[in-house]
């Protein structure tokens, strides 16, 4: 299995009036090229920043303290402006958690299409571009013409965000960052999404991270999941693995928390406790305050990230 | 998009600029027009070619005195100031669209009037000399003055000067001495006959009446309706009874019925509508342009004294107090007006060796006056109190450092001239008002004051007080009044009357502290002449104008006239409003000596007011364009500081600087030159 | 699109016959009594007594305080429809409107210059302070609005008078033109214009450009926070044209608002900055009115002014509305 991106020891802080926040905390992953890879974990876990960090965007005043996120072997982190510039969208693009904010006020969905596509497109020629994106807002069962002369708020939250898909796959890139991009639509929408990233990413052979809350939406799309907390990438493997043999204490209360598909409904059960202060993480595993498992030890020492199956790892006592 | 919306906001930037610009010059060329607006029919002579050289033996005699060189302008080649222009700052004048020639408009038109008009005398203010100008000889008989004119003066529309310009001034403006006056007459076309009331006024002060009352001519030819209309309401009007008279004085001695008054009042102002662009004059000097800043103004040629003006320009510049001082400092002006604080003179005089000063007694004096309408300022002991309560050389030294003070409380006239117009005699009789708190706190003690333990004053009632010091706040330069009343409050507050000072804005001012005395006591001009040194007029002024609004003094209700009655210096009982009246009436000069005394007694006798300083005032002159200054070669002996003048002649030449005092008499005289 | 706009100029409109009520209002509600101003500069320029200086005036000023309000207003009104603003009760054979027209221009002229040069020069260093945020050109601008907010303008015209006019003598220290050029659509006299119009322009330019910038910076700072921005990076957009078409674009629409809402405000002229060079323009004539207490005068220039500020806010209105597409859908 070929992997686009490695990343490795990445560490991301937000030095912060009030302290300093470790939203990403040594964290390696990688992300099989033609696969879904999915992200979980609850709010604040740091999936976004790590998502960002990838097509090398921290959010001021973030930085990132080690690391390397490695994308076809080259660190991304160490490119300068031009090449970053190249790497970005045509390489990897993203829509955002934040998909409805993510387009220009003042310019139509045209013009930023097209600026877009000019930037990047050697031999750019408008046409072309154009019917380029006739039919990609068709795949997303858009109205092309309607709206590519609309501006930004003209559009409902359910169009922008699906002109956002739109637009990442704008220039046939080699993966996509998938961040919660269902978040403003109704269910039957997000259904309906889900269904096309899964048919584009089944047509395209496109690579794919998916950041979200929801375990059933992994379960349909994704062929690996990883799963973080506080910050850590606690746990990540298949995504047969992950549901049937789940190693790791969160990621089993996350999979009994959440409306399954596999389990009962009777027996859901919500996490106990709240995830720890980020000013104030807890000494040794970041998780044992909520641990039903936890040990001595686990009070004291970080754990290592072991393997319990073939590419199945987690960073718990418990399997040391 | 971006590019629409840059481009039109850069349109529509440009499309104002240009309207802007389009739009000021039209104004200023459509304001420039030749021809006055309503009086079109009566100018239509071409310019008379009047003889250069004239050979007028008067006249010869009189330029030889002033003009020791004996240089005519026309051959005089100056080395620096080569374009022969005098630059002046001071003053000010209606902006353009206001500006216009008809000098009896409100705001006139300022300072231009100097160098467009003549007087048929000029008064050198604060020294009492008079040139003649206009007029080449004043003979006065019982009851008449015969005024000769001269022959060869033309108005700068090119009409000649006659007898009936004069003659129109009277009627169409009458001011003061037209009180004195039953009628003027014209004898030929240069001489005029003032025919005098009875009593008539005494010989000396008829001189002064006709060269103090302003330019004593306006342009018949242009004024002929208003002229011939006020003469005939004054010629049917009845005359005033003697007793009439006694109450208030009226012009040509005439008692006018409403109507008469209503229709000299509308006449007066469908004068003032009359409006042409450039002021009308026979001076020496026509306006070439005006602006909100800048005034020029060029010589005639066919002036009557052509030969013994130097200058062929004047660029008189006005602007803020900062801009113009700015301009004295760097060279650029040849004269300003007016003293300064004496750090900014001593600076302004080390950075420009070219700037020359030249101080000179101000016939003005900052008075505080107290409001007799208010208690405790009824009470004259209270009063005498307070002026010994006031250290004036401190006072002085931070308000006006080069001005003088004098121990008196008030004389009602300039205390500079007490020496010269009042006796010997009572000069030693009047009380002395040193600074000496302990006297004050004994003359209040003896009246039934005493001092509380806060070391506040109390009356024999119990009742403390505490002042107020209102100044005018619009006063110019800030910061001599504001600052005098400042110190005197906290010298009184010191002394133990909790005193404060209020800026009272200039529109009320007048207002609130004179028509309605709403203040304890008033900084403000007093023992000031605002015409000529003789006392009448500034005893006059004390006792009937502003001052005496400001003291509070006593009125009739019914008349709104002075009603004061005193003792005066031999114990007699007098009332100094008919004192005041008879003095200009009075032939006697023993008789006037003794009215001046006792005026003069009284004022201070009764304190109405505490004299703070005698104001100075002076004359900054740019050496480097203008030659034919005063002691020109001590100037550097003297460090540009000059000296008050050493003697009579020097201090009239120094006066004579003053356009405030003199007019443009320097120049007129030929004593400055291009340098 | 049209029902927009007629609510627009109603609204205006409605402000406008507000805004007259008020300066009619106002002024009579003003402390200070033209007649005795007048009689007794009357009294002592023609050397008469108070008494008759003071007859004088009431019958030349034609004015009657005691005239019942609603009387002078219909008076007032009544002009007002026919265009004209009555004459000035000072020098009384000219209207108002001849004053203003003369006025106006020159007004106009430093203004739009002044408000252009700085707008420009404000929003690029505000553009500046956002966009490098950690440079020191930051603190310098900041605490150099802070200086220039606090100290009044017209104190930074007397100090440039000092500085470039009386010490270096690079420009003229007053006036609008030379005396000896004459007016006129030449090269030269416009030349002497803008030569004159230097240090009222630079006092103005120097004393509103780090409002400007402080201004811009904060617009810019909040736009530069949006989520677009982050968008558009992570597309690849190169920063220039991030900076131009997101930050700069966004960041200036509330700005062309206060720009067009100055050019209202500032038609007043700043009468302090107008006095201090003597320039001709319609500040100078306010303060001027003000003093002589020049009641039609000033209710003229004020009435324009109000006029200006109102016509500037509905421009603002307006341009917002063309610039902003959020705007322009609404009504
Ligand atoms: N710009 C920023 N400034 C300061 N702190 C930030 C910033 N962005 C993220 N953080 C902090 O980093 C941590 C991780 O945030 P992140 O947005 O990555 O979480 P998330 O897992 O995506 O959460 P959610 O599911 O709510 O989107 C949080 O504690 C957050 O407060
Ligand atoms: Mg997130």
């Amino acid at each position: 299995m070929e992997n686009l991106v490695e990343i490795r020891d990445l560490t991301i802080d937000f030095p912060l009036r009030a302290g300093t926040i470790r939203a990403v905390n040594h964290v390696d992953l990688d992300i099989p090229k033609g696969k879904v890879t999915a992200l979980v974990g609850e709010s604040g876990s740091g999936k976004s920043t790590l998502a960002s960090a990838i097509i090398g965007l921290v959010s001021v005043p973030g930085k990132i303290v080690s690391g390397q996120i490695l994308y076809k072997g080259r660190d991304v982190l160490k490119m300068d402006n031009r090449e970053l510039n190249k790497y970005r969208w045509k390489e990897v693009s993203m829509v955002f958690q934040a998909a409805q904010n993510s387009l220009n006020p003042v310019m139509t969905i045209r013009e930023q299409f097209l600026e877009t596509a000019r930037i990047h497109m050697e031999n750019y020629d408008e046409s072309a571009a154009l019917k380029r994106i006739s039919e990609l807002l068709g795949y997303v069962r858009l109205e092309a013409n309607r709206v590519l002369d609309s501006y930004p708020h003209e559009l409902s939250g359910g169009m922008k965000q699906r002109v956002m898909i739109a637009f990442s796959l704008l220039l046939d890139p080699q993966m996509i960052i998938l961040d919660e991009p269902t978040t403003a639509l109704d269910v039957i929408t997000q259904d309906y999404i889900f269904n096309i990233l899964k048919r584009i990413h089944e047509e395209m052979g496109i690579t794919m991270f998916l950041q979200t809350h929801d375990i059933a939406v992994v379960a349909k799309v994704a062929e690996r999941m990883g799963v973080m907390y506080a910050g850590y990438l606690v746990e990540i493997g298949g995504i047969r693995d992950m549901f049937y043999n789940a190693a790791h204490p969160y990621t089993k209360q996350l999979l009994q928390a959440a409306p399954s598909l596999l389990d009962e409904l009777k027996e859901r059960k919500p996490i106990m406790g709240t995830p720890p202060d980020p000013y104030n993480m807890p000494k040794g595993c970041p998780f044992h305050p909520r641990c039903i498992h936890a040990k001595p030890i686990c009070e004291e020492q970080i754990p290592q990230m072991v393997d319990v199956a073939p590419d199945h790892k987690v960073m718990c006592h418990l399997y040391l | 998009m971006k590019h629409r919306f840059v481009r039109s906001i850069s349109l529509l930037v440009s499309l104002l600029l240009a309207v802007s610009i389009l739009a000021s010059c039209q104004q200023q060329t459509a304001t420039t027009p030749e021809e006055p607006t309503a009086s079109d029919e009566s100018k239509k002579t071409e310019v008379a070619e009047t003889p250069q050289d004239k050979t007028d033996s008067e006249n010869a005699e009189q330029k030889s005195e002033q003009n020791t060189e004996m240089v005519k302008a026309d051959d005089y080649v100056p080395k620096v100031n080569k374009e022969k222009v005098f630059r002046a700052t001071w003053g000010s004048w209606p902006k353009p669209p206001q500006f216009q020639g008809n000098p009896f408009t409100q705001g006139g038109v300022g300072e231009m009037g100097r160098y467009v008009f003549e007087r048929l005398t000029q008064i050198v203010r604060s020294t009492d000399v008079i040139h003649p100008i206009l007029a080449t000889s004043i003979e006065h008989s019982e009851r008449e003055s015969v005024i000769k004119l001269r022959d060869d003066v033309t108005w700068n529309d090119g009409e000649k000067f006659t007898a009936d310009d004069v003659i129109a001034a009277f009627y169409l403006n009458p001011r003061t001495i037209c009180n004195y006056l039953t009628k003027v007459e014209k004898i030929d076309d240069y001489t005029v006959k003032l025919v005098w009331q009875d009593p008539p006024p005494f010989m000396e002060l008829r001189d002064l009446l006709i060269a103090q009352d302003g330019t004593m001519n306006v342009p018949y030819h242009i004024f002929k309706e208003y002229v011939d209309k006020a003469k005939s309401i004054y010629e049917s009007a009845r005359d005033a009874t003697p007793e009439e008279l006694a109450v208030a004085r009226t012009a040509f001695g005439k008692k006018l019925t409403e109507e008469q008054d209503k229709a000299l009042s509308d006449n007066w102002n469908e004068m003032m509508k009359l409006t042409y662009p450039k002021p009308i004059g026979t001076g020496p000097y026509v306006v070439e342009s005006v602006t909100a800043s800048d005034a020029v103004l060029v010589k005639r040629d066919d002036y009557w004294a052509a030969d013994q003006i130097y200058f062929e320009k004047i660029h008189h510049i006005t602007g803020t107090a900062e801009s113009m001082l700015g301009m004295l400092r760097n060279g650029t002006t040849d004269i300003y007006n007016g003293s300064l604080p004496k750090d900014l003179a001593e600076s302004i005089l080390a950075s420009n060796k070219d700037i020359v000063f030249y101080p000179m007694f101000d016939p003005a004096c900052h008075v505080l006056f107290f409001n007799q309408r208010r208690e405790p300022f009824n009470d004259v002991n209270l009063r005498r109190a307070l002026v010994y309560a006031l250290d004036r050389t401190k006072i002085r030294e931070g308000a006006n450092y080069y001005g003088k003070e004098f121990p008196i409380s008030m004389v009602g006239m300039p205390p500079s001239s007490l020496e010269t117009y009042v006796s010997e005699e009572m000069r030693a009789k009047l009380t002395k008002y040193e600074y000496d708190p302990e006297k004050a706190a004994r003359i209040l003690e003896e009246n039934g004051w005493k001092r509380n333990k806060d070391g506040i004053w109390e009356d024999k009632n119990g009742k403390t007080y505490s002042f107020t010091i209102a100044v005018n706040a619009g006063w110019q330069p800030a910061g001599v009044v504001d600052t005098a009343a400042s110190i005197a409050a906290e010298q009184l507050t010191k002394f133990g009357f909790p005193t404060q000072v209020v800026a009272v804005d200039s529109s009320v001012f007048w207002n609130n502290a004179a028509k309605e005395g709403m203040y304890d006591m008033v900084i403000e001009w007093g023992d000031i002449t605002w015409s000529f040194m003789y006392p009448w007029s500034p005893l006059n002024n004390t006792f009937k104008g502003g001052p005496s609004e400001l003291m509070g003094l006593p009125r009739d209700p019914e008349t709104n006239r002075v009603n004061l009655k005193v003792k005066g210096p031999d114990g007699t009982e007098v009332d100094p409003i008919e004192l005041v009246d008879k003095l200009p009436v009075t032939a006697d000069e023993e008789e006037r000596q003794k009215i001046i005394d006792t005026l003069v007694w009284i004022c201070n006798e009764y304190a109405f007011g505490a004299n703070l300083y005698q104001n100075t005032t002076g004359v900054w002159l740019n050496r480097k364009t203008i030659t034919g200054l005063p002691m020109e070669d001590e100037i550097d002996k003297y460090n540009q500081f000059m000296p008050v003048g050493r003697n009579f002649e020097e201090i009239v030449d120094i006066a004579e600087l003053n356009i405030g005092f003199a007019d443009m008499y320097v120049i007129w005289s030929g004593d400055l030159k291009p340098r | 699109m049209i029902k927009h706009l007629a609510k627009r100029f109603g609204i205006a409109l409605f402000t406008l016959i507000l805004a007259s009520f008020m300066t009619f209002l106002i002024l009579r509600a003003m402390p200070g009594d033209v007649v005795e101003m007048m009689s007794r500069s009357e009294a002592q320029s023609r050397g008469i007594s108070l008494e008759d200086a003071r007859k004088i005036v009431v019958n030349m000023l034609n004015y009657d305080p005691d005239e019942p309000i609603l009387r002078q207003m219909a008076r007032y009104y009544g002009g007002l429809l026919r265009g004209n603003l009555g004459t000035s009760m000072y020098s009384r054979t000219l209207t108002v409107n001849q004053i203003i027209a003369e006025t106006l221009p020159w007004t106009l002229f430093v203004l739009s210059i002044s408000l252009i040069l700085s707008f420009f020069i404000g929003t690029r260093l505000g553009m500046l302070m956002a966009w490098k945020r950690n440079s020191f050109i930051n603190p310098v601008i900041s605490v150099y609005s802070i200086i220039t907010t606090a100290i009044p303008n017209f104190i930074f015209g007397i100090l440039l008078i000092l500085i470039f006019g009386i010490k270096l003598k690079w420009f003229p220290l007053v006036g609008a033109y030379s005396p000896n050029i004459k007016p006129g659509f030449t090269l030269e006299f416009i030349l002497d214009v803008l030569y004159h119009a230097a240090l009222p322009i630079l006092t103005y330019v120097l004393t509103s450009v780090g409002m400007w910038a402080l201004q811009m910076r904060g617009a810019a700072m909040n736009v530069l926070g949006e989520d677009y921005i982050t968008a558009a990076r992570a597309r690849g957009i190169p920063d220039n044209l991030i900076r131009k078409r997101y930050v700069k674009k966004n960041a200036m629409l509330p700005m062309v608002t206060h720009l067009a809402m100055s050019f209202g405000t500032m038609v007043g002229g700043s009468t302090l900055i107008e006095s201090t060079f003597s320039y001709p323009g319609m500040g100078a004539f306010i303060a001027q009115a003000t003093a002589q207490r020049d009641y039609t005068m000033m209710q003229g220039m004020l009435l324009v002014t109000s006029f200006a500020v109102i016509l500037a806010n509905l421009i603002a209105d307006l341009l917002y509305s063309k610039l902003d597409p959020r705007v322009k859908t609404e009504g």
